[in-house]
C-alpha cells in the first residue's frame, strides 16, 4: 500500500486546494479471491498512482484502504493527474488477474492541514464524490468542474444533481468522458431519492463504526429499533446515517418524521400526516386519519425514521404500535431518551463517545469532530501540538458531540486554552450562536433544563441531589446518601431506574455502577444551590464518606480497603476536599488516614500530597492518633516521589508523638509508621534502615501482626538487597511471601515476588525470574492492578528478549506499553516502548526500531524523567553503530555526555567522553579524540561544556539517518555536488516538480533532467520521493 | 478436574522440612475434601542443585490449589496448568 511517511511531509496547502481521492473497486472480493497476485497488482497501481500524482504536482495526504487521499494546489492538476492514473491503469495488462478497475473523485474547496492530514467538509466531500463513482470513472464535483476545463478529447457530462452519503447538501456531479474511461452512463451509488426526506446534515458522522454495524444487523431482524441515549450524544445523525446505509435494503425508501416539536397529549397520526404530506397533494377530507396516515408511510417495504420521541413516548409508543400492526412491510428506527416499552421494539444505547486509547490522537472521532467543525467555521486549524488540548476540551464536555460542537463554536471566539479554562470553571460557555438549530439544542444549560422539566417529581428531587456525587456510584450509594422523608429509601431503585430509562444516568452492567455526566452533575448541583440544599447533601455525603474509611479501617484486611478505595475513592477525595475548606480537622484527617491510598495506587501521589499537607495544617495534631495515622500515609506519599529526606522528618515526629498515646492503636502507629522509616532512611541513604526495620519486625511479632510482619520482612529484604546481600535479600523476601500469603495480601505478595525475580535476573538466573514474575503476573491480573501487571510484563518482556523469545517479547511489551498508556503512566509507557525498541531492533526491523526509540526518549523527555531519556540514547547510539548510522550514533552519544554533564552525573559523563573519544579515533578524529580523552580525566565544566559544542558540530560528515543507511547504497561523491546541483536539491527537497525547478533557476526542463540525474547518480537513488528524503537531510548536515 | 502445577523456591531448606510440608500438604488436601473443596495433592519434585520444587495438584479451579497453599503455609511462587504425563 502506499506509504504517506515516504512523502516529503513539508507544508501540505492550504487555502483553495483540490482533493483528488481513489479506490479499487471490489477490492475486498479481489483480495480474497487472488490474495499475493492482488498484492502485487495493488504495488504496481501505488507506483502509478504516485507517479501520476507527482508529476502533477499533488501531494499525498493520506492512504485509505486500498485508495489514497492527494491533495493539489490547482483542480487543473487533479484532473490531470487522475486522467493520467486512468489511462495507465487501462493500458496494463493485469493478467492473469481481471483489470484493476479504481474509482476516483475530485473535489475543491477551502482546506487547512493540521500537521499533514486534512479535517472538514472538502475533503469528507472529496472521499464521496470518490465513492459515487464506479471503477474506471472519473467524478468530478461542480466545485471543482467550476474552476477547470477538461483537456482537449474529453469532457464533463452533467448527471444530476445528487444527494451523498454525508448526508450535506446535494450537489452537481460530472462524469468526465473520454478514451481510456468508463464512459457508459450506468447509475452512480449516490443515495439520493431513498433519502430524500432525510434533512440536510451540517456534519459527517465520526467514529460510531460499531453503532452502525449494530443498527444494520439488527433491522434485519427486528421490525422496531430504537436508539436510547442523552440528549446531545447524536442518536438523530446516528439514526439518518444508518438510514442512508441501510436505504438501498428498502424498496419503498425511507420517510422521516421529526416529534421534536410535539406537545404531550397532542395528535401524532396527525403530525406526522402533516410532515410526510409536505409538498405533496393532500386529501384534505382525510388529513389527520390513521388510514391516509398509512398511506402515505406505505405498505412495503419502507424504513420510517421517528426522531426525538422522549416526550410524547406514550402517544409515540401507541402510534408505532398501531403502525407496526396496520403496516406488515414497515420497519420503524425510532430516536428516544427513553425507551417505547413495545414488545416489537430493540434497544440499542448510543453512548457519548467512549475513551480514545489510539496511537494518536488524530484517530479519536471526538477531535475530528472538533476539527471538522472549527474548519468548517473558517477558524484556522488548531495546531499538532494543540491537538491534547482539544481532546482535554472533549473530555471536559463527557465527550457528547452537542458539547463538542459548542465547545467549537466557542473556539471561533476564544484561544483553546482559554476555553479550556472556562470549561473547566463551568459548562455555561457552551452556547451556541447558530439560527438552525432547536432551542435546546443551542445551549447545553437549554438541553439540560428542557430534561428536568419533563421529569416526574420524584425523579427531579433524585436528579438533583445527585449533583452532590463526584463520579459514577453504585446503588448502595445512592440510597445511603439520597433518601429521605419526601424519596424514602425502598423508592430509589425505582426512581434510578426510571432517571436510567430517561438516558439521565447510565449503567455500566459490569460494574454496576450509575454514572452521571459532569455536564449534567454540575447542573443538577446547581438546581441542588438553588433551593439552598447544598449544605445538607454535602452533609450526608460526607458522613456516608466516614462511615466507609472507618468500615475500611476496622477490617484486617487492606484488600477491604483498596476495594472500598476503588469504588468510592473519588467520593472520599470529594468529602476531603470539603473538609479541609470548611476546616472540620478531625474528619480531614480520617478520611486522609485510608484516602491517601488511592492517592498512591492511582500514580496521583504529588496531588495527595497537596491535600493531605493542607489537612495537616488544619490544626495541631499534638496527642491525636488521626493525625499519626494521617502523617504516616503523607510520608508514604513523598516517598513514592522521591522526597525521602522530608519523610524520615515527619515520621521521626509521628513516632514521637505516637510513643505518648495510649493504647493499642499508639503501638500499632509506631510500629508501622517505624517500618516506613526504614524505607525512608534507605531511600535518603541514611544509616539505621536496618536498624528501625529490625526493630519494627520484632514489634510485629510480639503484637502477632502478619501482615506488618511481611511488611517489615519486605522492608529487611529491600535494605539486604541494595546492600548486596542477596541471599539474606532473598530469606527476607521469601518469609515475607509466606506472610502474605497467609493473610492473602495478594498485592504485596506480588510485590515481594516482583523483587525476588529482580534478584534472580540481577544473578542471571532468567529461568528463575520468569517463574517469580509469573507469579506476580497471576497475583496481579487477578486483583486488577494495572500499574503493577504493565511493570511485571516489561520485565518478562526483557527476559523474553534475552531469551531470543521476540515473538513474546513484543506481544508482553505490546500488552505493558497499552497498561501505562491507559493508567496515564508515561515514563512506565516509555519503559515499554524502550522494550518493543530493542525487540524490533533485536529482529532487525530497523524502521520499526528508530521510530520506538525515538518515541520512548521523547516520552521520557516529556515525563521530565532524565535517565530514561539517557538509557534511550545509550541503546539507540548502540544500534545505530552497528547498522553504520554513524551520523545518528555520534548524535546521541553526544547528547547523553551533554544530559549527563548537565545532571552532573560524573560517572556516566567520564564513560561517555571515553567512549567518545575512543569512537573519535575510529572516525579519524585523532585531535578531538585527544581533548575527549583529557576532558573524561579532568571533568572541567568550561572544557566539558566546549568539547561537547564542538562534537556536537563535527561528527561523522557524510550519512544522513540510520533509515536511509539502511535502505539504500551508501552514497559515495555526495561531497563533490557542484552548486547548480545543490541549488537544484534543495527545490527538489522542497517538493517543486521540474517545470517548477526550471521557472525558478531560469533555466531548461531538459538541463534540469542532466542535473537530477548526475545527483541521482551521486547518491546512488533512482526514486524521486527518495531523493527529496536524503536530500533534506544532506541539505540539514551542510553548513549553508 | 485440572492438574495444577505449583511453583516452589526453597532455598536452604532441610530435607525434614520438606517431608513435612509435603505431609501439611496431603492433610490440608484431605481436611478440603471433608469441607466439600474437590483439591488433591498428587506428587513433588524437588531440584536440590536448584532449591527448586514443583508439585502437582488435582482441583477444579486454581483458586482450590491456592486456598490449599495458603492454609498449609507452604511458600510458592506460581500456580499453573499442567498436563501430569504418567506412563
Amino acid at each position: 500500500m502506499l506509504d504517506p511517511d515516504r512523502y516529503d511531509s513539508g507544508d501540505f496547502p492550504r487555502g483553495s486546494v483540490t482533493f483528488l481521492v481513489t479506490g479499487i473497486e471490489g477490492s475486498t472480493v479481489r483480495w480474497e479471491l487472488h490474495g499475493d497476485g492482488m498484492g502485487r497488482a495493488v504495488g504496481v497501481h501505488d507506483q502509478i498512482l504516485r507517479r501520476s500524482i507527482e508529476r502533477c504536482g499533488g501531494r499525498l495526504v493520506t492512504a485509505v484502504g486500498d485508495g489514497v487521499v492527494a491533495v493539489f494546489r490547482s483542480a487543473e492538476g487533479a484532473l490531470r493527474s487522475a486522467l493520467k492514473a486512468q489511462t495507465e491503469l487501462a493500458q496494463r495488462d493485469w493478467s492473469p488477474l481481471p483489470p484493476l478497475r479504481v474509482r476516483m473523485g475530485i473535489h475543491s474547496g477551502w482546506a487547512e492541514p493540521i500537521g499533514d492530514e486534512y479535517e472538514g467538509s472538502v475533503v469528507r466531500r472529496a472521499m464521496c464524490v470518490a465513492d459515487s463513482g464506479h471503477g474506471g470513472q472519473v467524478i468530478v464535483s461542480s466545485s471543482a468542474v467550476a474552476v477547470v476545463a477538461p483537456p482537449m478529447g474529453y469532457e464533463c457530462v452533467s448527471r444530476g444533481i445528487r444527494r451523498l452519503k454525508d448526508l450535506a447538501e446535494p450537489i452537481e456531479l460530472f462524469q468526465v468522458i473520454g478514451s481510456r474511461l468508463e464512459n457508459e452512463l450506468i447509475p452512480l451509488r449516490t443515495v439520493d431519492e431513498s433519502v430524500d426526506a432525510v434533512p440536510v446534515q451540517r456534519a459527517p458522522l465520526f467514529g460510531r463504526e460499531r453503532e452502525l454495524r449494530a443498527a444494520a444487523a439488527v433491522l434485519v431482524e427486528h421490525r422496531l429499533v430504537t436508539l436510547c441515549g442523552a440528549g446531545g450524544v447524536g442518536k438523530t445523525r446516528l439514526a439518518v446515517q444508518i438510514a442512508a446505509e441501510v436505504a438501498s435494503g428498502f424498496v419503498g425508501g425511507v420517510r422521516f418524521v421529526d416529534f421534536g416539536l410535539a406537545r404531550p397529549g397532542d395528535d401524532l397520526t396527525a403530525v406526522t400526516c402533516d410532515q410526510l404530506a409536505a409538498g405533496r397533494t393532500r386529501d384534505q377530507g382525510s388529513a389527520g386519519s390513521f388510514e391516509n396516515l398509512v398511506r402515505l408511510v406505505g405498505i412495503a417495504d419502507v424504513l420510517l425514521v421517528v426522531d426525538n420521541c422522549e416526550h410524547v413516548i406514550d402517544e409515540s409508543a401507541a402510534l408505532i404500535e398501531r403502525l407496526l400492526g396496520s403496516c406488515r412491510g414497515v420497519k420503524v428506527l425510532a430516536t428516544s431518551r427513553e425507551r417505547m416499552r413495545l414488545p416489537a421494539e430493540h434497544v440499542l444505547h448510543v453512548d457519548p463517545f467512549a475513551p480514545h486509547h489510539g496511537p494518536t490522537v488524530l484517530d479519536d472521532p471526538a477531535v475530528r469532530l472538533f476539527l471538522f467543525c472549527c474548519a468548517n467555521m473558517g477558524r484556522q486549524a488548531p495546531k499538532i501540538a494543540q491537538l491534547p488540548l482539544v481532546a482535554r476540551i472533549c473530555a471536559l464536555v463527557d465527550r457528547l458531540p452537542l458539547g463538542i460542537e459548542l465547545a467549537a463554536a466557542r473556539a471561533a471566539y476564544l484561544p483553546l486554552d482559554e476555553l479550556l479554562a472556562r470549561l473547566e470553571e463551568h459548562y455555561g460557555v457552551l452556547v451556541g450562536r447558530e439560527r438552525s438549530t432547536t432551542d435546546r439544542h443551542r445551549s447545553i444549560d437549554g438541553l439540560l433544563h428542557w430534561s428536568r422539566n419533563t421529569l416526574p417529581d420524584a425523579e427531579r428531587a433524585l436528579f438533583d441531589r445527585l449533583g452532590v456525587f463526584s463520579g459514577p456510584v453504585d446503588l448502595a450509594a445512592v440510597e445511603a446518601v439520597c433518601d429521605d422523608a419526601t424519596l424514602e429509601h425502598d423508592q430509589i431503585l425505582e426512581v434510578i431506574a426510571s432517571l436510567v430509562d430517561r438516558s439521565l444516568l447510565r449503567h455500566d452492567t459490569q460494574t454496576g455502577q450509575y454514572e452521571v455526566l459532569r455536564l449534567i452533575r454540575t447542573f443538577a448541583r446547581e438546581q441542588l444551590a438553588v433551593q439552598g440544599q447544598v449544605p445538607t447533601w454535602d452533609a450526608r455525603h460526607t458522613r456516608w464518606c466516614v462511615t466507609l474509611v472507618r468500615e475500611a479501617a476496622n477490617d484486617a484486611s487492606s484488600e477491604t480497603t483498596e476495594r472500598v478505595l476503588a469504588r468510592y475513592g473519588t467520593e472520599v477525595v470529594t468529602a476531603l476536599d470539603r473538609a479541609i475548606t470548611t476546616g472540620e480537622a478531625s474528619i480531614a484527617w480520617e478520611l486522609s488516614s485510608v484516602v491517601w491510598r488511592s492517592f498512591e495506587a492511582s500514580g496521583r501521589a504529588r496531588e495527595g500530597i497537596v491535600l493531605l499537607r493542607r489537612a495537616a495544617h488544619l490544626a495541631n495534631g499534638d496527642g491525636s492518633v488521626a493525625w499519626a495515622m494521617m502523617s504516616q500515609g503523607l510520608a508514604s506519599l513523598l516517598l513514592t516521589v522521591g522526597e525521602a529526606a522530608e519523610a524520615v522528618d515527619l515520621l521521626r515526629q509521628i513516632i514521637q508523638i505516637a510513643e505518648k498515646l495510649d493504647g493499642n492503636d499508639s503501638k500499632v502507629v509506631t510500629t508501622r509508621a517505624r517500618n516506613v522509616l526504614s524505607m525512608a532512611l534507605l531511600m535518603a541513604g541514611r544509616d539505621g534502615a536496618r536498624a528501625e526495620a529490625a526493630q519494627a519486625l520484632a514489634e510485629f511479632e510480639q503484637i502477632e501482626d502478619r501482615r506488618g510482619i511481611g511488611r517489615a520482612r519486605s522492608s529487611l529484604g529491600m535494605i539486604a538487597a541494595r546492600a548486596g546481600d542477596v541471599d539474606i535479600a532473598e530469606d527476607h523476601y521469601l518469609a515475607a511471601l509466606v506472610a502474605f500469603r497467609a493473610t492473602h495480601e495478594r498485592r504485596d505478595a506480588a510485590a515481594v515476588l516482583s523483587n525476588l525475580g529482580n534478584l534472580a535476573h540481577d544473578r542471571h538466573d532468567v529461568l528463575r525470574a520468569a517463574r517469580f514474575f509469573d507469579g506476580a503476573q497471576q497475583l496481579y491480573r487477578d486483583i486488577g492492578d494495572s500499574r503493577g501487571l504493565a511493570l511485571v510484563l516489561n520485565n518478562l518482556a526483557l527476559i523474553a528478549l534475552e531469551r531470543r523469545d521476540l515473538d513474546r517479547a513484543h506481544d508482553l511489551g505490546v500488552e505493558a506499553e497499552e497498561l501505562f498508556a491507559r493508567i496515564g503512566d508515561r515514563p512506565g509507557a516509555a519503559s515499554a516502548q524502550l522494550n518493543l525498541a530493542n525487540v524490533a531492533a533485536e529482529a532487525g526491523q530497523r524502521t520499526d526500531s528508530l521510530a520506538r526509540y525515538a518515541q520512548a526518549i521523547e516520552t521520557f523527555r516529556a515525563a521530565g524523567e532524565a535517565r530514561g531519556v539517557l538509557v534511550g540514547l545509550k541503546n539507540l547510539s548502540e544500534v545505530g553503530w552497528s547498522w553504520g548510522a554513524r551520523t545518528l550514533a555520534w548524535r546521541c552519544q553526544v547528547e547523553k555526555a551533554t544530559i549527563e554533564f548537565r545532571l552532573g552525573l560524573t560517572r556516566g559523563l567520564r564513560a561517555s567522553l571515553r567512549s567518545l573519544a575512543d569512537r573519535a579515533v575510529t572516525l579519524a578524529h585523532g585531535d578531538l579524540a585527544d581533548r575527549l580523552l583529557r576532558a573524561s580525566q579532568l571533568l572541567i565544566g568550561d572544557e566539558v561544556q566546549e568539547i561537547l559544542a564542538e562534537a556536537g558540530l563535527c561528527g561523522p560528515p557524510d550519512d544522513t539517518d540510520m533509515l536511509v543507511a539502511a535502505e539504500r547504497p551508501r552514497a559515495t561523491n555526495v561531497g563533490q555536488l557542484t552548486s547548480r546541483e545543490r541549488e537544484i536539491l534543495l527545490l527538489v527537497s522542497q517538493g517543486d516538480t521540474n517545470p517548477e525547478i526550471a521557472a525558478s533557476l531560469f533555466i531548461s526542463q531538459r538541463t534540469v533532467d542532466a542535473h537530477l540525474s548526475h545527483i541521482r547518480t551521486k547518491f546512488g537513488v533512482t526514486d524521486r520521493v527518495k531523493l527529496a528524503v536524503i536530500a533534506r537531510q544532506y541539505l540539514a548536515t551542510q553548513p549553508d | 478436574m485440572t492438574v495444577y502445577m505449583v511453583d516452589r523456591d526453597l532455598p536452604g531448606i532441610a530435607m525434614d522440612d520438606l517431608a513435612a510440608a509435603q505431609r501439611r500438604a496431603i492433610d490440608t488436601a484431605a481436611a478440603m475434601q471433608g469441607q466439600g473443596k474437590p483439591v488433591s495433592y498428587i506428587r513433588s519434585v524437588f531440584v536440590p542443585g536448584e532449591s527448586h520444587c514443583m508439585c502437582l495438584f488435582d482441583a477444579t479451579n486454581a483458586d482450590l490449589v491456592a486456598e490449599l497453599n495458603d492454609v498449609a503455609e507452604i511458600p510458592y511462587t506460581r500456580i499453573i496448568e499442567a498436563l501430569d504425563l504418567a506412563p
